[in-house]
């Protein structure tokens, strides 16, 4: 674990291009240690390419994300994607995909996965899913999904915490006990960079701010947000979609 | 005819042999190609081999059977159209690159044996293969083939569950999809090559998806997916093999059709116990935790 308040991530100067076109311009972000970052901003505004890019899943200029610098150890990174890609027959069971996780980074000794699949077990009653363990993944609702997912990004023991959206199609209670998680993982000093649409719960619950439409329009602390930024940021996703008006009839306008 | 004297035939006991451990290949290979949905990747490949095998057979080493330099260079071809396939779906949807380099590579084949007056008589030893026919080459083959797939799987059995699960969280989680997706498909080409012989083209495709598609009903976990795969594969074989020897129907239609009668035997059985088993346990939602008022969510007007 890092040490309080260092410096966990700097982004300096990121521009990303996908298919020819700028998705991300001149982004700069610092993240400390224990921070509960909240990202948000309009459809298209390049939140989940911000993450994945973040994750080394979009390729970026070098020298433009630095985790951990001045550190020797790179850390260890937990991802909650916003939805999987398993196949709705996928036939493994919520607790084998947990294990996948820890498997997929623990090529030690035998003692090493056994201590894991103790590890897995104290985290599905963490998240909840103690019941639910033996149950085929696919069976698990929307919300039981994105919390197992969550144990099994915390089975690595990460040191940063990168979360898609994990909060969409739950219901009130499960947005709740997953901020109320995210937050005693923060306490933990566990680094959480939370993409989500739910202003109220965000802005209720992250210590900072980063509002994101291609580039960043506002970011700082939470109860200081200004609402005529991130009214500004997503403005311009709504001139967009501008619909041209006339108040002559369609059958009209097209003879 | 006895056990006794099926083993007395030499040719009898070369294809039982062959046939255990092309089953063996073909069920620790199947739940990869199921859950990776590879299935129609692993037909067209074994369509693709007609190609490969038509140029070994006939341009490099003329002969009545495949030589290892036969195999050899039909391996390499139908590697060269794997790694084509892999290439062409950067720009194409899947199943249409798929489809452009089978159909391409299997009328090449065609072409080739045609023109060389080997048509449509060796074109059917290839479809329907010839288990009767084994020789002691393509047991040993099939023997390197089958240490050569565990020996991966044992090697790469993390990563491999990983990508079957969300082929993103696999990569952010660090395996290497790209190696992963190239090396299955050269142990699915060299699978199809060398089976062609033994159960033809078009059978092999069904021992690489029948036996995964039955431990995906059966199994929670993967280790006993791959279990149940194998051992599901290996069973319809001596099955197979076993009916072939006592009716008219070749050993290769004989094998897959027990595979496939034992799918439909686990379909109908997981259906029954389904309908008059015990309900899931997920149905019983876990109790309400109630949260202190100051932990509900801080409700602000949206900007």
């Amino acid at each position: 674990m890092h040490q309080p308040d260092c410096i966990v991530l700097k982004v300096t100067d990121l521009t990303v291009h996908l298919g020819g076109r700028e998705i991300l311009s001149d982004i700069d972000l610092t993240v400390r240690s224990g921070e509960f970052l909240g990202l948000i901003g309009p459809n298209g505004g390049g939140k989940t390419t911000l993450l994945r890019t973040l994750l080394g899943l979009v390729p970026a200029a070098p020298g433009c994300i630095a985790w951990s610098p001045g550190e020797c150890r790179p850390p260890r990174i937990g991802y909650v994607p916003q939805r999987t890609q398993t196949d709705p027959t996928y036939p493994l069971s919520a607790r084998a995909v947990l294990l996948q996780g820890a498997t997929c980074h623990n090529k030690g000794p035998a003692e090493g996965r056994l201590a894991a699949k103790d590890r897995a077990e104290d985290l599905l009653k963490r998240v909840g899913l103690e019941r639910q363990a033996a149950e085929p993944f696919v069976h698990l609702s929307g919300g039981q999904q994105r919390r197992l997912l969550l144990a099994r990004a915390l089975l690595r023991a990460p040191d940063a915490l990168l979360l898609d959206e994990p909060t969409t199609g739950v219901d009130m209670e499960g947005q709740e006990q997953f901020c109320t998680l995210l937050q005693e993982l923060g306490a933990e000093g566990i680094t959480v960079i939370l993409v989500s649409h739910d202003l109220p719960l965000i802005t209720g619950r992250a210590d900072r701010i980063a509002c994101l439409n291609r580039t960043l329009h506002w970011d700082g602390r939470a109860k200081d947000l200004d609402p005529s930024k991130v009214r500004h940021a997503y403005a311009r996703e709504l001139t967009r979609y501008e619909i041209t008006r006339s108040d002559a009839p369609f059958r009209e306008r097209c003879q | 005819m006895t056990f006794e004297g099926f083993m007395e035939y030499g040719f009898l006991t070369r294809a039982l042999i062959a046939g255990i451990l092309l089953a063996i290949v073909c069920g620790l290979l199947s739940p990869w190609v199921v859950l990776r949905r590879l299935s129609f990747a692993a037909d067209g490949l074994a369509h693709a081999s007609i190609g490969g095998l038509a140029v070994g057979l006939v341009l490099v080493q003329p002969g009545a059977s495949p030589s290892p330099t036969s195999y050899l260079v039909a391996y390499v071809f139908t590697c060269l159209v794997a790694l084509g396939i892999a290439h062409l779906t950067r720009h194409l949807q899947s199943d249409a690159a798929i489809g452009v380099c089978y159909v391409s590579a299997f009328a090449l084949g065609v072409a080739i044996l045609s023109s060389r007056n080997r048509g449509l008589g060796h074109l059917e030893h290839v479809l329907f293969g010839s288990l009767l026919t084994t020789r002691p080459l393509e047991i040993l083959l099939l023997g390197i083939l089958t240490g050569l797939v565990a020996l991966c799987l044992l090697l790469d059995w993390d990563g491999l569950g990983a990508w079957t699960f969300d082929e993103e969280l696999a990569r952010a989680e660090g395996v290497s999809i790209h190696r992963l997706r190239i090396g299955l498909l050269m142990l699915i080409a060299a699978t199809v090559i060398v089976a062609t012989r033994i159960v033809g083209v078009l059978l092999v495709a069904a021992l690489l998806v029948l036996p995964g598609s039955i431990g995906c009903l059966l199994a929670g976990r993967l280790w006993t997916l791959v279990v149940v795969s194998t051992g599901v594969s290996v069973g319809a074989a001596i099955t197979g093999i076993a009916v072939s020897n006592r009716s008219d129907i070749p050993p290769g239609p004989s094998i897959v059709l027990c595979a496939f009668a034992a799918l439909l035997v686990v379909l109908a059985s997981t259906r029954l116990l389904r309908r008059f088993g015990n309900p899931a346990p997920s149905a019983v939602r876990p109790p309400f935790t109630p949260q202190s008022p100051s932990s509900c969510p801080k409700i602000t007007e949206y900007p």
